[in-house]
This record gives structure tokens, sequence and C-alpha cells, in this order.
């Protein structure tokens, strides 16, 4: 019955992801739609390319260029677009679409990160921390921002001024933040090989409380999970962290069959432990501890059942991280956080063992690849022997 | 919950009247939890 639930939960979500696709897809009606929506004064819009546009007046003289284009932020992509006056001044940027939790789309507008664009030209480089300043705690969203913004000014620039963009070559960004979460995950798979290495547990929780969580805000969410199902991968030139976080928790599971992540890097299991050594209190689950279980596996289905269903990563993403570490969220995330992080004193890691779909997940998977080594060692011993048996006959 | 955590999870306190008391806690707690994360899914969708 379990194994048949299982395989029917598969079933429902390759579904989901399927009919959301066909739902979400784009034609040259939507693309004409925000074109409208980017500038209603304008009378026609005549195609240049499938990206970019020129916006006609009633006089049919050319009143402005256009365009759209797609990147992923961090909760998946990011429809973009931008409007450029006949010389190829950027006039304005305007976000169609996004995937990205609500508050920080607020944060980007309220930092005031679209003024930037007021005073850039359609053939300048627009790259982020050279020719733009990101927001700080929305990086990835803002250089998706950033990538869209310049695909469709350098296309205009090209196709419509028959001017030549400046490229700014970019290289990897390999620097001490990289280098700091790597070593975290490398920590992680070392640490529970060696017996007198253990103790040090708490102490590498704590550095990734600080690495990860306050100072990154890049812990393991759902987001990274459903876009990695969705296929939406941001450029690991500039968002290497993005890829350490997701395969350095993934894995290690796959390979080990151990979820070490959450035992030994996730931050917000580190700040329940935190709360733990300071109460030292762990009253009984008792029969509930299964009850939450079930629960749970329930609640990942859900999860990953509308990310797929509305093509969104971040849609159904509950989890108070980036609540605590970017200091940002909705009222009901802070009000979440605040009864997590108050009942973890008196139940140890309250967030994993009741709600959290992330740690479920990587459970399943290591689940899974003790499964499969079972089964591989199964055939093995098997084939062993009947070598065996032939040898002795 | 993963065997590497459940391993060194540390002993539960026991004590019937103290489990009683702790069980109304938690299962308020976990239905506040529930009605939380249910409205900041909603609030997702909405916007």
């Amino acid at each position: 019955m379990k194994k048949f639930l299982h395989l029917l939960a598969i079933v429902i979500l390759v579904i989901a992801i399927v009919y959301g696709h066909y739902v979400n897809k784009m034609d040259g009606n939507v693309i004409q739609n925000y074109y409208r929506q980017m500038l209603p004064s304008a009378a026609s819009f005549e195609p240049i390319n499938d990206k970019i546009a020129r916006a006609m007046g009633a006089e049919g003289t050319v009143i402005a260029y256009l365009g759209v284009s797609s990147n992923v932020g961090y909760g998946g992509p990011m429809m973009v677009g931008t409007v450029l006056d006949p010389n190829g001044a950027v006039k304005s940027v305007i976000i169609l679409e996004h995937k990205e939790t609500p508050s920080y789309i607020n944060k980007i507008t309220q930092a005031g990160y679209f003024r930037q664009y007021m005073k850039k030209q359609a053939g300048d480089p627009l790259v982020l921390d050279y020719d733009l300043d990101r927001v700080s705690g929305a990086t990835l969203s803002t250089r998706a921002i950033a990538n869209s913004v310049q695909e469709v000014a350098h296309a205009v620039a090209e196709k419509g001024l028959n001017v030549t963009p400046k490229k700014a070559e970019l290289p990897w960004q390999i620097g001490i933040k990289e280098i700091a979460v790597a070593s975290l995950f490398i920590f992680s798979v070392f640490l529970p090989r060696f017996k007198g290495l253990a103790k040090y547990r708490l102490v590498l929780l704590g550095l990734s409380v600080a690495i990860l969580g306050f100072w990154l805000n890049r812990s393991l969410s759902m987001g990274h999970i459903s876009a990695l199902f969705l296929g939406y991968f941001p450029s690991p030139r500039d968002n290497l962290i993005w890829y350490l976080v997701l395969f350095g928790a993934l894995l290690p599971a796959l390979l080990t069959g151990k979820n070490l992540y959450c035992t030994y890097v996730c931050p917000f299991c580190g700040l329940q432990e935190a709360t733990h050594l300071v109460s030292r209190v762990n009253l009984p689950l008792g029969k509930y501890r299964i009850w939450f279980g079930r629960i749970k596996e329930i609640m990942l289905f859900l999860v990953l059942f509308l990310a797929f269903l509305f093509i969104n990563p971040s849609f159904s993403s509950y989890e108070p991280f980036g609540t605590i570490f970017g200091l940002n969220g909705s009222s009901y995330q802070w009000y979440l956080l605040f009864v997590i992080l108050l009942t973890s004193f008196f139940y140890r890691r309250f967030w994993c063992v009741a709600f959290c779909p992330v740690g479920t997940l990587l459970d399943k998977v290591a689940l899974l690849s003790r499964k499969i080594k079972g089964v591989i060692g199964f055939s093995l011993e098997k084939k062993v022997r009947k070598v065996d048996g032939k040898v002795g006959l | 919950m993963d065997s590497e955590l459940e391993s060194k999870r540390e002993p539960e306190r026991k004590g019937k009247k103290k489990t009683d008391t702790s069980t109304i806690f938690l299962l308020a707690v976990y239905a506040l939890s529930m009605m939380f994360i249910i409205l900041v899914v909603c609030g997702n969708f909405k916007s």
C-alpha cells in the first residue's frame, strides 16, 4: 500500500509538471500583451525579432524600442520588460512576471534599484557590481533583472540602432564566499567518518549559522529543489553558491545514504540546536512523532505539486529560513518563525521533526540510495553464491 | 527523521502528568504553526 501511494504521488507530480508547462507556454499574443502593458500609448508594435520590437506612434514614427527577456532569479525565471527611447536611452524597466518571494521584489523596488538604469544607453554593458549596484539580500533577483535588461538593450543596439554593444567578459566568481560554503560541505562529509571529530558537529553548525545563514542567507530551500525539477538553472559563472548548496546536500545523500546536510550543515538546524543548548529540555513527542512524519510527507508532496502546477519554485515554499537569515518576510512568516523558535526550546529541532520539507526530501533521497545499494549488494551476493556453488560442484 | 539525527537524540524525559500538559502544548503549537504555514502559502498565492 505504501509503495503504491509513493508511486501514485510520483505519477501525479509528473502529470502536474507536464500540465504546468503546457498551460504556461508563451506565444506571440502573450508577447504583444506584454508590449501593450509596457507601453499602452503606442499605436502598434513592429517585431524586430522574437525578443524586441519597435513601438510606433499614431503618425507612423518610432516612439520607442522595447523588448522582453527572461533570466533565472532566486525562485525561478523572471520576465523583465525594457523600454528604450528612439535614441537608445533606457526609459523604464518593468518586472512583468516573477516567481520570487514577494518581499524580495518589494525590497528591490524600495531600494530604488530601477533608477540606476535611467542613465544607461543601449550599447552599455550592464553587469551587476561593475556597472550597477546590487540590492543586498536580493542578489540573484537583481542579477537576473540586469541580465534581462542587457539582453534587450544590446539586441536593440545591434538590430535597431546599428550600434555595436560593449560586452563585458565575466570571469568565474570564485572568492571567499564560495570557498567558505564549499568548506562547510567538505567538513560535513569528513566529520562523521572520524569518531574523534563527531564532537565538533555543533561547531560546524555554528559556523554554518554564521556563513550560510546570516552572512550569505543561502540555506537550501524547496525553491532550490523545485527549480532543479523544473529545469531552472541560474548561470554557474556567477551563481556558484546555488550549485554548491544544492549538490552539496543532494550528492552526499545519494552517495553515502545519509542525510548529512540536516545533521551537519543546515543553519536553521544550528539555530534550533542553540535554543536546545540554552534550555536543555527535550519533551517527549510520543506517538505524535510518527504522525508528524506522515504529515511532513504530505506537505512535501503538496509543496512540489503546487510548484510544478504553477511552474513556480517558490510559490508554495513556506520555510522561515529567509525570514531569520535575511531579516525579511511577511508578518505571517515572522509569526511562524517566532512560534517555531520558541517551541524548539522545549522540543529539540521542532521544525525538523514536524515541518521541514527539505529534510523530508533529503531523507527520502538517502533512503532511496540505501535501497539501491541493498539491491546491488543482494544481486552481487547472489552472483558470488552462484559462482561458489559452481566451484563447489 | 534522519538516522544520523536519531542516533544523537538525547533520551526523552518521562512522566505521565508532564506528558499530558506537554501534549496540549505540543498540539497547540503544532496547530498554530500549521495555520501560519497555510497563511504564508496563501500570501504567496495572492501576490
